[in-house]
This record gives C-alpha cells, structure tokens and sequence, in this order.
C-alpha cells in the first residue's frame, strides 16, 4: 500500500535546474544508481508501471498550484475590480489551507473572492511587521550571471565563444523552504537515503558549482486528509503527459528539453525529445488512476532512458 | 560504476591580497563603479564563486600534468583532441568533460561557492566597515609620464585582504572496477590543486598583485589536513601525494 510523505527542505545553493517532477524523479534515479548499482536501479524502474512512483513538482512551502477552473462568469466590474481581477488571475500558486478550505466547493469565483480576502490580510500584516521581520520573510529572484573560460596560454577571455551566462534562482529567508510530495511504496527509510543523496551532492545542472543543494531535509507522512478522500475532480501536482483517463481536463502545455544527467550527461548525445507536459495545477475527471505514464522512447539513442511523468493528484468537488 | 564515498573538504580561505572575481556590468553609471565585484543578488555580500575556484584550480592543474591543449582549449573540451588512456585522466575525472570519447563517469569534484564566515561577517558589522574597497589605477603615457588621456583612471572593487570566507568542497570516490583506488589519487591531486592556488592567484589581475588566497583550517570529513597541506612543495605529475587514504579519511 503506498504512502503520502511531504518531504521539506531549505535551499542550500541557488537553483540552476527548476524543481520539476520528472527531473526529480532522474536525480533520484541517478541516486539509486550510484549507491546500489545498475542493476537495482533496472529492477526498480521495471517495478513502476505496476507500482508507480509518483512524485510532485517542488513547491514553495505551505504552497499548492492554484487548480485550473471554469472561467468565473462575466459581471460587471469596475476599472479598479478589473485591475484586481487580473492581479489575482497572475497568481500561479495558492496557499494549501486555502485549497483545503474550499476544496469542497472550488469555482474561480469563490477562489478570486478567497485570495482578493488573502492579499488584504498578507498587506496589513505586512504594514505591522517590522523590518527585521520583513528580511526574514526573505525573496526570491531569478538573476543572470555571467562567467567565462580562461584561455590556457594568454590567460583572458577567448574573443569568441569565452563568455557566457547562466540563469538561476536565488532565495533568502523562509523563500528558501520547498515542499516535495511522493507517494510510493517504498519504505521511507530508502526514500530519505535517495533524497538526503541528491541534497548533498547537488540537484540539477551546475551542480559541480555547488548548485542545487539542499539541507534540513524533513519527512512527514501525509496524513493531514489533503490526499485522502475521493472528490469528483483531481488537481495534478506534477508536470505530467496526457492520458486518455483524464477525462473533461483542463491544462497548460509546457515543452520539456530533457538532458541526461548523472554519467551521462557527458555523452556524445545528451539531449532527449522534447515531451510536452500538461503543468502543475491542471485538473481533470479524478476516475480511476494512476493518470499519465512513465514514458519510454524518450531519448534517441538510449532504450532505457525513461522520464516520469505521472501525476500526483490531490481532489476536490466543483461547485456548479 | 557505483558510489564508495563522498569526501568533504572544509576550511577558511583568507585574502591575503585586494581580491577581484568580476561581476560584469549592465548598466553605465555616472561615478560608478568600473569593475564591480560579484555579490549575492539580495544582501550584497561578496562571494567567492564555485565556478571560479574549480576554473582556477583546474587550469592550474592542467599546467603542473602537462596537460594544456596547443589551442589554449580547457583539457578535453575540444572533442577532435586524441587524449591517451581517455578515462583514467585525473583532470577529466576530476572536472568533468564533454570529449566524446569519455567513459569514465560523473564529474567527481562540486565546490560550493564561499560565502564570508559568520565571524568575518559580524566583525564588519560590528565596525561598520564596507564589504569592499575601491581601487584607482590608471595608465601611465610612457613618453609624457602622465595618466594617458584616452583612458584616464579607473575603478576596480576589490574585497580587502583579511576578509575569510567558508570552503567546501565534495569529492566523490567511484569505483569502476579498481575500488575507488584511481579517484583517491584523483582526490590527493585536487588537494595539490589548491596548494597551486595558494602560489598563484584567484579572480582577475594576479599579475599586478590581486587575489593571493590562504587556506586555512582545512580538513577532510572533519579531520584535520592543515599540517599535511602546508608541507606540500612540489608536484610531481607521475604520482600524487598521499594526504587521504582511501576508507580511514586522513592518513594517520
């Protein structure tokens, strides 16, 4: 029988790679291979299709994807009440309890009403903080930097193809915080050894910069009721494929470039197809599951290459 | 190929000169600084990046191997290179390469980057000192003996010397076959690499002076490797040092 864990950790480093599903799963993967062989790795990835790893994109803490819903109906509104109707439209993630709260009479509209309420509040306590608690409070940003290669014997920048930029997010305070939700099989002593491996070394590309770290890392298993219970829509975590299952769904598309990570990211052909994932926060009939697959064929050279794009799916009731 | 041990390499790295890792500029300011220091993003402290540390200490390492490509390319990165018994070369295995005939496994070295230490940070505060200083130079007209007119002088931010930031490093020991045997050397070899640093210099502008580091308090999964350290004099490109031995840490 699986088990639901919330997996939080701090930021260690900036992120060079987003925290997304399936490449969490490839670094976890990597993990297992590097700590228990080949051939252990083989013997789990067969097992999935029949016991399947599902796992979440990483979230800012205490967050959930704001879930994809009717259209509310058009009103009347005023320029001010349009101003804010789009502000809140932007928000891409919304606090879990305010899923919770609603989750048995979601609409866009009970959800706009709920969140314009939210911002009131975040704003007048913003107001009484003091600026100590507000650094605290921290911010993320994704920056642009640059670096170059020395060339070996004049020792500057080469004229052509020397500098180049990466982009990466940088956090501070209670930013730092992510939240991870799997739901597996496994037993949790061999899912914190993976997690604690990638924390680590690193999660992602540059992590030979000393990118992608994390620490604190803590497992709570989910028993709080978010997981349990089986409403008539579900709300997907994960970057995930389409499935035939996911009936009346409503999604965001994303393309997925895939690389090779791990000892074979320095192949002589790194890079996968591109896949084209429904995003976090699409939403669908929540029939029987699982919903999206482990994909295969995903790398053109490599049979074995795999990318998860499973869903995990908390449910909900839509109000009519 | 599977993993034996991953090492921690921890310590303090002290300017002992005005240390400059650029930062690149996007806008023009009137005063404004030259050539900006790297900072982090949101509390504008200088840091020493990883990319930085693990560049310098493989281009240094690639000079004491005999290991610089004729085209002044990083060692292995041009992929048409033939490069003799491939996988068992320490600076690929240690840095990472993308040469298309490589084999040999994951990049074995991540280094962090260096953030000041905690008590170097609140000694600033406490004196309410800058982070930096600003560094004035100019180019002298050789015939009039004056600042030369077409470039005048220029400000270049610099960390001061006696600023000390936190080192960490991660060294991962694979076996492919031999135990994990070859990436211990690999891991001696790397130690000497930050002996080399030592002896040149970190960041832009070592030629004048800049960017001359110490290591201090450096230790291998806790265990101390100062003394060891400081009594590395020379490399010597067949074999390295023996500063860690393989499963007991540090050698006793």
């Amino acid at each position: 029988m699986p088990a639901t864990y919330r997996i939080r950790f701090r930021l260690a480093s900036p992120l060079a790679t987003p925290l997304h599903s399936g490449t969490l799963f490839g670094n976890l993967c990597w993990a297992w291979r590097y700590l228990h062989g080949e051939a252990s790795l083989g013997q789990w990835l067969c097992s999935l299709r029949e016991d399947p790893f599902l796992i979440s994109d990483g979230l800012p803490a205490g967050m959930l994807p704001r879930p994809l819903l009717k259209p509310a109906r058009v009103r009347a509104m005023t320029l001010e009440q349009i101003q804010v109707h789009k502000k809140l439209r932007k928000r891409k993630l919304i606090p879990r309890a305010v899923f919770e709260e609603l989750r048995n009479g979601m609409s866009e509209e009970a959800l706009q009403q709920r969140l314009a309420r939210l911002e009131e509040e975040e704003k007048k306590k913003l107001e009484r903080m003091t600026p100590h608690e507000r650094g605290r409070l921290g911010r993320e940003e994704r920056v642009r930097t640059p670096h170059n290669r020395i060339h070996r014997i004049t020792g500057r920048t080469p004229e052509e193809g020397g500098l180049f930029f990466t982009e990466e997010l940088w956090a501070t305070g209670l930013m730092l915080y992510r939240d991870v939700y799997v739901q597996t099989s496994l037993p949790q002593a061999k899912l914190e050894e993976l997690f604690r491996q990638v924390a680590r070394w690193g999660y992602g590309k540059d992590a030979t910069w000393g990118r992608g770290r994390f620490d604190g890392v803590e497992f709570t298993p989910e028993t709080g009721g978010l997981f349990d219970g089986r409403l008539p829509r579900a709300m997907s975590l994960s970057h995930g494929s389409l499935t035939p299952n996911m009936a009346q769904a409503r999604y965001q598309l994303e393309t997925h470039y895939g690389r090779l990570g791990g000892a074979y990211a320095a192949s002589a052909s790194p890079f996968k197809f591109p896949l084209l994932l429904a995003k976090p926060g699409s939403t669908f009939e929540a029939g029987p599951g699982p919903f999206g697959e482990l994909l295969d064929g995903v790398h053109p050279a490599m049979p074995a290459v795999r990318h998860n794009a499973w869903h995990l799916f908390v449910t909900y009731r839509e109000a009519d | 190929m599977k993993l034996v041990h991953i090492y921690t390499i921890t310590g303090t790295i002290e300017t002992v000169t005005g240390l400059h890792i650029g930062a690149g500029k996007d806008s023009i300011e009137i005063g404004g600084m030259d050539n900006p220091v790297i900072k982090h993003p949101h509390t504008g402290e200088p840091y020493i990046p990883g990319s930085s540390l693990k560049g310098k200490v493989r281009s240094l390492l690639e000079w004491a191997l005999h290991k610089v490509d004729p085209d002044g390319q990083v060692w292995g990165f041009n992929k048409k290179t033939r490069i003799d018994n491939i996988n068992n070369d320490e600076i690929l295995r240690i840095f990472g390469t993308t040469h298309e005939d490589w084999s040999g496994g994951p990049t074995r070295v991540s280094v962090r980057d260096c953030h000041l230490t905690k008590a170097c940070r609140e000694m600033i505060h406490e004196r309410g000192l800058p982070f930096t200083e600003e560094k004035t130079e100019v180019v002298i007209d050789r015939i009039q003996g004056k600042a030369a007119g077409n470039i005048g002088p220029r400000k270049t931010e610099r960390v001061p010397g006696g600023m000390e930031f936190d080192l960490e490093i991660q060294f991962r020991v694979i076996d492919t076959g031999d135990g994990g045997e070859l990436d211990m050397k690999c891991l001696n070899r790397l130690i000497e690499g930050l002996k080399l640093l030592e002896k040149d210099a970190l960041g832009g502008s070592g030629s004048r002076g800049y960017g001359k580091v110490r290591f201090k308090n450096l230790a291998v999964d806790g265990k101390s490797i100062q003394e060891k350290f400081d009594s590395i004099s020379a490399i010597d490109p067949q074999k390295p040092g023996e500063i860690v031995k393989a499963g007991a840490g540090v050698e006793g």
